[in-house]
């Protein structure tokens, strides 16, 4: 919320605390003077202070940028490294002397943009013509410095942003793993931990899953579609999510509760991938050795174990609800077992995934009921609709005729869809009775 | 740890991180082994587009079979890191063989390292207009992009008299390649610089 819009909210809201007792006549007085002393003094020195940064650095922009060719690269050089300097100077001015944090935040923000500037003007300047990810990774790297050690959050999304967009280059273009992403999102996660920055974090796990999907994009797990390397990947993958979920969804920690909205949904998303019958038909034959495959099963299986251990050990659940929790997870594991040493022959496996995927989104909700948890809720709610829409169009398509699959399927939705609705509304405000987040 | 030392450290840090990049082509191009490259346009129109020049060199295709075939290895796949052995000529290098290991050059060659851009079937036939049946191998050494001052790019795209436009580049132990000069008929027009 930005100040103005806090003082008129709180303009609106101290008569009714004043009704009921909770600040005094003098006190309501007290809270908006002071809110409104503080909010003048910080719209006009912060309205100056960027105005005239804005002009400044405009200024010297075009300057430069006029004057480029004319320069040798001893001037361009220090232009660049001036500037660089410049915004970091220009976060601790804003910082300490004038007390303009989100200023501060800005400059930060621009202090990650500056060290991509330099690192590409430099690769100009010098004719480096080297693996395009390398640059990006550089930046990132830079950005994640200047995030740690300034403590900026905007400079941490800018940074993971560009993490993100190096690992999409070396997977998915260069087609080459990247392992070293596993470092960054390692060093990355000490600021995170330590600064609970929420927005950042969730960037942090979405990176993470964006690296597990490029997994698939590698020509040493197979070209071609057919390999069942993919879908015994595919099961590892989300049978460690699901391990990392039950890790972070067992801990109270900031970090732990920012990520595990990520890592449920993956862990959902592949399941659901799961339940397709037609799934199967095109992955008949598993190829290459079995051994390696069943080491990373018994890796994933013991993330997975561990999260299921600590969940069960941290939750007040009651044994009946606890026991059907613990029995879905045993099958669900189960499952993704049989994925990975196994090939598929028929769609029974689907069915068995089906009744699982809904027996996880019934105790997803109800665990979210229990907690208060309105993102759980949402998620168990989103997923059955998707599944709901899912099997309609690849069950009822072949069962009736064009016209009657439109109407009943049409009917049988709206219905359906009305009612899920109302209950999920209904819990929400449940939710808000109880006074839950 | 206080702001402003936080601060100095950060501008410490990526200045020398900046610098090392600078560091690392100096050094291929201090301590390389000069060489002379000819140049093919990569577009019979404009070799130099505006102030930035993209450069492609006969030894950027490499035959892997028929007659011009290369010696060395012949299985390769897209992103592959190739070690392409190199004669020095004064008229231009030529591409001996080219090898996934560095170690199997042959003794007495430059070993030059390029990563493998795209493998092709077919080639184009410039003499008879007509696709051959040919499996090259098209690879990237890192000096194909030439950065020249705003405006002189349209002078050297079109070379007054057919000169003909060369590079020397030098290669170094790691096997790195960077553009020292670019020659107009054997007459250096740009030549690199630290500062």
């Amino acid at each position: 919320m930005n100040d103005r819009g806090f003082g008129k909210r709180l303009a609106q809201e101290l008569p009714r605390w004043q009704k009921e007792g909770w600040v005094s006549s003098e006190g309501r007085q007290a809270i908006l003077a002071d809110v409104a002393v503080r909010q003048t003094k910080v719209v006009w020195a912060s309205s100056l202070a960027l105005a005239g940064a804005l002009l400044l650095g405009v200024g010297v922009i075009t300057w430069f940028a006029a004057h480029w060719n004319e320069m040798n690269k001893l001037m361009k050089l220090i232009f660049i490294f001036l500037a660089l300097t410049a915004s970091h100077v220009a976060h601790g001015f804003c910082q300490t002397r004038s007390a303009l944090p989100k200023l501060a935040q800005g400059m930060a923000f621009l202090s990650v943009l500056f060290f991509g500037a330099a690192i590409m003007l430099i690769g100009q300047i010098y004719h480096i013509d080297s693996h395009f990810p390398d640059g990006i990774a550089l930046w990132a790297a830079g950005g994640l410095l200047t995030a740690w050690l300034l403590g900026s959050q905007p400079a941490m999304v800018a940074s993971i942003t560009l993490a993100a967009l190096w690992t999409w280059t070396e997977q998915f273009d260069f087609r080459a793993m990247n392992w070293p992403l596993l470092g960054y999102l390692a060093l990355a996660a000490v600021p995170l931990f330590h600064h609970e920055w929420k927005m950042a974090t969730r960037g942090w796990g979405a990176l993470f899953i964006l690296w597990m999907i490029g997994w698939h994009a590698q020509p040493w797990i197979g070209v071609v579609w057919e390999s069942h390397a993919h879908i015994r990947l595919f099961a590892l993958q989300v049978l460690g999510i699901a391990g990392c979920w039950a890790l972070a969804q067992a801990s109270e920690h900031p970090f732990a509760r920012a990520v595990r909205t990520d890592f449920l949904l993956a862990a959902l998303v592949g399941a659901f991938v799961f339940t397709f019958p037609d799934f199967a038909l095109r992955h008949t034959k598993p190829t290459g050795d079995l051994a390696p495959w069943l080491a990373a099963l018994i890796s994933a299986m013991a993330i997975y174990t561990a999260g299921i251990i600590r969940l069960v050990r941290t939750s007040d659940l009651a044994a009946d609800r606890l026991r059907i929790g613990i029995a879905l997870a045993i099958s669900f594991a189960l499952l993704l077992a049989v994925e990975v040493i196994v090939p598929r022959s028929s769609g029974l496996p689907a069915l068995f995934w089906n009744a699982i995927f809904l027996g996880v989104l019934y105790w997803i909700s109800d665990l979210g009921i229990h907690h208060g948890g309105r993102v759980m809720v949402n998620r168990a709610f989103t997923g059955f609709s998707i599944w709901v829409l899912a099997r309609y169009f690849d069950t009822f398509w072949s069962l009736f005729d064009r016209a009657l699959f439109f109407m009943a399927g049409g009917v049988l939705l709206l219905a359906g869809g009305g009612w899920l609705e109302r209950r999920r509304r209904a819990l929400l405000r449940d939710f808000e009775d109880r006074g839950q987040p | 740890m206080n702001l402003w030392l936080k601060i100095m450290l950060l501008v410490v840090v990526q200045i020398t991180a900046l610098a090392a990049m600078i560091a690392d082509k100096q050094w291929t191009l201090n301590t390389g082994t000069p060489v002379v490259l000819q140049t093919e346009p990569v577009d019979p129109r404009s070799l130099f587009r505006g102030d930035y020049a993209r450069l492609a060199y006969p030894i950027s295709r490499l035959c892997l079979d028929g007659k011009t075939a290369l010696g060395g290895d012949k299985d390769f796949t897209r992103h592959d890191t190739v070690w392409v052995a190199l004669k020095p000529d004064p008229d231009g290098a030529k591409a001996v063989s080219v090898h996934h290991q560095r170690s199997e050059i042959a003794p007495g060659l430059l070993a030059l390292r390029g990563e493998v851009q795209s493998l092709n079937d077919y080639e184009w036939d410039r003499t008879t207009n007509k696709s051959v049946k040919q499996r090259t191998l098209q690879v990237r050494y890192g000096i194909e992009q030439y950065f020249v001052q705003e405006g002189t790019g349209r002078q050297v795209e079109r070379p007054q008299g057919g000169e003909k436009v060369t590079i020397l580049a030098a290669i170094d132990a790691r096997g790195k390649a960077g553009i020292l000069a670019v020659l107009f008929d054997g007459r250096e027009h740009y030549r690199e610089t630290l500062f």
